[in-house]
């Protein structure tokens, strides 16, 4: 049914709208003035040492990984649910296979520490 | 939307023996409106460090995700005004479940992208948090739906609703799948007392600390619209949304809606908030097994019993 | 069963992907063993299934023919003597079993599949999961300098190949409107070939295949690549990847392009001149034998690509034809490399580097059997009567000489004789100079005997080259 997108189109634009008109409406009555010591990182009352965009901690690479991995599992999942029925015995066999090998790459990553998160 | 604000604040007030905003307005409710006035009329800092065109950009796309999620929950059942179908909603999407858990996961994007155009420590460790807190709890939010799905056999939020309706809500039916759930929306949302991302007391205020004004607002909005949609979700797929005896759907939906929200506020209120080395051992050493436990649970009885 | 010898090798990479995660650190050794044993298993299934009726798979994403059962050899056997190398060089180093076995598996999973697949879709998911097992190979020694080097560049090369190759894929499917091999030969068949959009689509397919199996402008990634990984995975990938390249090489574009093959006939002409020209001219400069040994697998490419442009569809059972010359000397090329790279595993294994000539002085007097047999190969290699490397050429030439590129053949005897200067530079060294290094060699039973079967057959296959001429032949059929 692909009139029903016409109101997720308007729904969407109107979002769009609000979000921008507010920030029009703020524009146009708030103050401005800017000055270097205020443009400064926050930083509680001590001036900021280096720079943010530092290096940082590979775990939350590893994480996105098994996220990617899982959630990937998880988008197939969707449509199996749907056609279950149709798919009978078949789709459970086939679906254990698929979860069964999933499960052997979580249980290796947990194995080796990719969880532990300390 | 705004109230949800004035009826936190008063919850968590008389939560803690206090009263809460009352002076603006009768029992308080023009606070908000007040609060609204005064973002408006703040300076809108943006830090020399900061990206031109993602710090601006973030708080919106926050917004413009958990606005454009909400679009697929039903109010109603469809009506037929002059012949022409009338959903009972916004719109009633064959993949609604598919596209409100999408369309919800691209909030994440201003949550990270505002903590690292920040251009600040606080900013980017409170970015990363609630990147890789969104990710995790997503994934536990997917699997307890795909088995929501699976006992309804469609995607479609009416549906769902429709099967609910005519048989037992799947809180019945599913309760591992609601408990996990509940967990992964609190999460999701980034509320109590799994605020990490935000958590004052080491982050300063996470991922908007640089943020003020109105672009502030945003964000801050944006969390009370997916706590509104998560509620609305609950109420949805777990009791029966908008179906209800004497009332019309509408009311239905509110009440249930409301009283998921009471819980977010509750929650807030009672619990401590997590380490985050337990945050994510929870969701990855114990919730991701039990989802998939559940949802091979749930297979091997629908194919038995159907 | 269709895909049996894939399902037993799925099992075994996952298996040894959970004993790895469980079993104490110094029982990880007895993985070998485990390792040995499935590999041997799927063979068996394999050869089994030699000569039934082609079958497919998957919806017909995935069939199973001669064609498929001899690349599946050639995987196994692959997969077999580099599990033999392997152990003496990982413990020296002190490398992960486990890892080094499943990705191997993995690997060797996504080069049977590149070999059965009878689609696009399927070929394109098979190089990836072959090639991403293959970049963590090459990165396993993660605490040296070099390995990572190697990984990195073998990584972003080769996903940048893998773009080429699959918009390649995407135009290919764009004009005809097929995924499926067969049918895209079916619509190049009836329609007009002087498309301009299908010069195209050759390009882009020859420039992702060809990094794949290093032909000469792609092949940059190459020797750095090889020096740095760990040797027994330089070994797999200078044997394994690359053969399962020319198995997706054939199924593109014999399968599924063979009605345009007089459009691209003179292109890899040209490829394999360049190829083999340049890598052996630079081969001779090298003073580290991986990397002199990289150059030589460039070479090799070069031949072998030969057979390709050689190649007259439907002629398949011809005694000279292009396309089981090329088998054959895929299936000549795995023994003589895999038992070249061992006996570098097998001097390294000792040693801080022991990568360079000088480590190979007088090693005819230290280790008469190890220097017979690294002789052995590197003739082999140069191509002499009556090893198995001479046969493998002779076929190639003929079939060039067949399909009148006579300057093809030409070009490739010249080359032989120039890759001979640094292939006899390797036994002038280990006969005709001395040394005062007293440094031990490695023994272990492994390698002894993977080298034992590595000469055999690199003798044999020349001695009685009939037979395994006769197994490419029938592996063509499906063609």
């Amino acid at each position: 049914m692909p009139t029903n997108y016409i109101g997720i189109g308007l729904f969407i634009l109107v979002g769009m709208g609000f979000t921008g008109a507010t920030f029009a409406a703020a524009a146009l009555i708030r103050p401005s003035n800017p000055n270097p010591i205020k443009l400064e990182p926050y930083e509680c009352g001590v001036p900021g040492v280096g720079d943010a965009r530092d290096r940082f901690h590979i775990r939350y690479y590893v994480l996105a990984m098994l996220y990617l991995v899982f959630d990937l599992e998880v988008v197939f999942l969707y449509p199996w649910a749907v056609q279950y029925d149709k798919l009978g015995l078949f789709g459970l066999m086939e679906m254990l296979v698929f979860v069964a090998i999933l499960l052997i790459g979580y249980f290796y990553a947990w194995k080796k520490g990719a969880l532990d998160w300390v | 939307m705004a109230y949800m604000t004035w009826f936190e604040r008063r919850v968590i007030g008389r939560l803690q023996v206090r009263l809460g905003p009352n002076r603006v307005g009768i029992g308080g409710l023009l606070q908000p409106l007040a609060d609204a006035l005064k973002l408006f009329f703040k300076e809108d800092v943006r830090p020399a460090r900061a990206d031109r065109i993602l710090f601006p950009l973030a708080p919106a796309i926050s917004l413009f995700a958990a606005l454009a999620a909400f679009a697929v929950i039903p109010f109603g059942p469809t009506t037929r005004i002059a012949g022409v179908e009338v959903p009972g909603g916004i719109a009633n999407l064959q993949v609604g479940l598919l596209y409100l858990v999408g369309i919800s996961s691209l909030g994440v994007y201003g949550l990270v992208l505002g903590g690292w155009s920040s251009g600040s420590k606080y900013s980017l460790i409170g970015g990363l948090r609630a990147a890789a807190q969104v990710v995790s709890y997503e994934l536990i939010l997917g699997l307890a739906l795909v088995s929501v799905a699976l006992v309804a056999g469609t995607l479609s939020l009416e549906g769902v609703v429709g099967g609910q309706a005519n048989g037992l809500p799947y809180v019945i039916l599913q309760p591992v799948a609601f408990l996990l759930y509940l967990v992964a929306a609190v999460a999701e949302t980034n509320r109590a007392p799994f605020d990490l991302p935000e958590a004052d007391t080491e982050l300063v205020a996470g991922y908007h600390t640089e943020y003020g004004g109105m672009r502030f607002a945003m964000f801050f909005i944006a969390e009370y619209v997916n706590v509104i949609t998560v509620s609305a979700l609950a109420a949805t797929m777990f009791f029966a949304g908008w179906s209800g005896p004497f009332l019309p759907g509408p009311h239905w939906l509110f009440i249930k809606m409301l009283a998921f929200l009471f819980l977010f506020v509750w929650l807030r209120a009672t619990l401590p908030r997590l380490r985050y080395d337990q945050l994510m051992r929870l969701s990855w050493s114990v919730l991701l097994p039990l989802a998939l436990i559940n949802l091979l649970a749930t297979a091997v009885v629908v194919a038995v019993t159907r | 069963m269709a895909v049996l010898p894939e399902v037993v090798v799925t099992v075994l990479a996952m298996l040894l992907l959970l004993l790895d995660a469980v079993l104490p650190e110094h029982r990880k050794s007895g993985l070998t063993w485990l390792a040995l044993l499935g590999f041997v298993v799927a063979g068996a299934f394999n050869l089994y299934q030699w000569g039934s009726p082609a079958q497919s798979a998957y919806g017909g994403m995935v069939g199973a023919d001669n064609f498929t059962v001899f690349f599946n050899t050639l995987f196994l056997a692959t997969a077999i003597l580099v599990v033999l190398m392997a152990p003496a060089y990982l413990r020296e180093r002190a490398l992960p079993f486990g890892e080094f076995y499943s990705l191997l598996s993995f690997a060797v999973l996504g080069m049977m599949f590149t070999a059965a697949s009878t689609d696009l879709i399927s070929l394109f998911v098979s190089i990836e999961l072959m090639v991403i097992a293959v970049y963590i190979l090459a990165g396993l020694a993660r605490r040296e300098k070099r390995s990572n080097e190697a990984s990195l560049k073998y990584f972003l090369l080769g996903a940048f190949a893998s773009a080429i190759l699959v918009y390649g894929m995407s135009w290919l499917y764009g004009i005809t409107g097929q995924t499926n091999l067969a049918k895209i030969a079916g619509v190049l068949k009836a329609t007009s070939l002087d498309n301009p959009l299908l010069l195209m689509t050759i390009a882009l397919l020859a420039v992702g295949v060809g990094f794949k199996v290093a032909l000469v402008p792609f092949h940059a990634w190459t020797p750095d690549a090889y020096e740095g990984a760990p040797t027994p995975a330089t070994a797999f990938m200078s044997v394994g990847p690359k053969a399962a390249a020319f198995a997706a090489l054939l199924r593109i574009f014999i399968s599924a392009m063979g009605p345009a093959q007089p459009d691209y006939s003179l292109l890899f002409a040209i490829l394999a001149v360049l190829t083999m020209t340049l890598a052996n001219v630079v081969a001779i400069q090298q003073n580290n034998i991986k990397r002199m040994l990289a150059y030589s697998s460039i070479a090799h490419s070069g031949y072998i690509l030969v057979g390709l442009a050689a190649a007259q569809p439907g002629a398949g059972s011809d005694q000279v034809a292009g396309i089981p010359a090329l088998m054959f000397y895929l299936f000549v090329y795995t023994f003589m490399t895999l038992g070249a790279f061992a006996i570098v595993a097998y001097v390294q294994a000792g040693q801080v580097t022991g990568e360079s000539f000088d480590d190979y002085r007088a090693l005819g007097r230290r280790a008469p059997m190890t220097a017979i047999a690294m002789t052995l190969f590197m003739l082999s290699l140069t191509g002499v009567p009556p090893l198995a490397g001479f046969f493998g050429k002779a076929y190639l030439i003929l079939a060039a000489v067949h399909s009148g590129m006579a300057w093809l053949a030409v070009a490739m005897a010249v080359n032989s004789a120039i890759s001979a200067y640094y292939y006899l530079r390797v036994v002038v060294v280990m006969y005709m100079s001395d040394t005062t290094e007293r440094v031990p060699l490695y023994r272990s039973p492994f390698i002894h005997s993977m080298l034992a079967v590595a000469s055999l057959a690199t003798f044999f296959v020349g001695v009685f080259a009939d037979p395994f001429l006769r197994f490419a032949q029938g592996a063509t059929l499906g063609f």
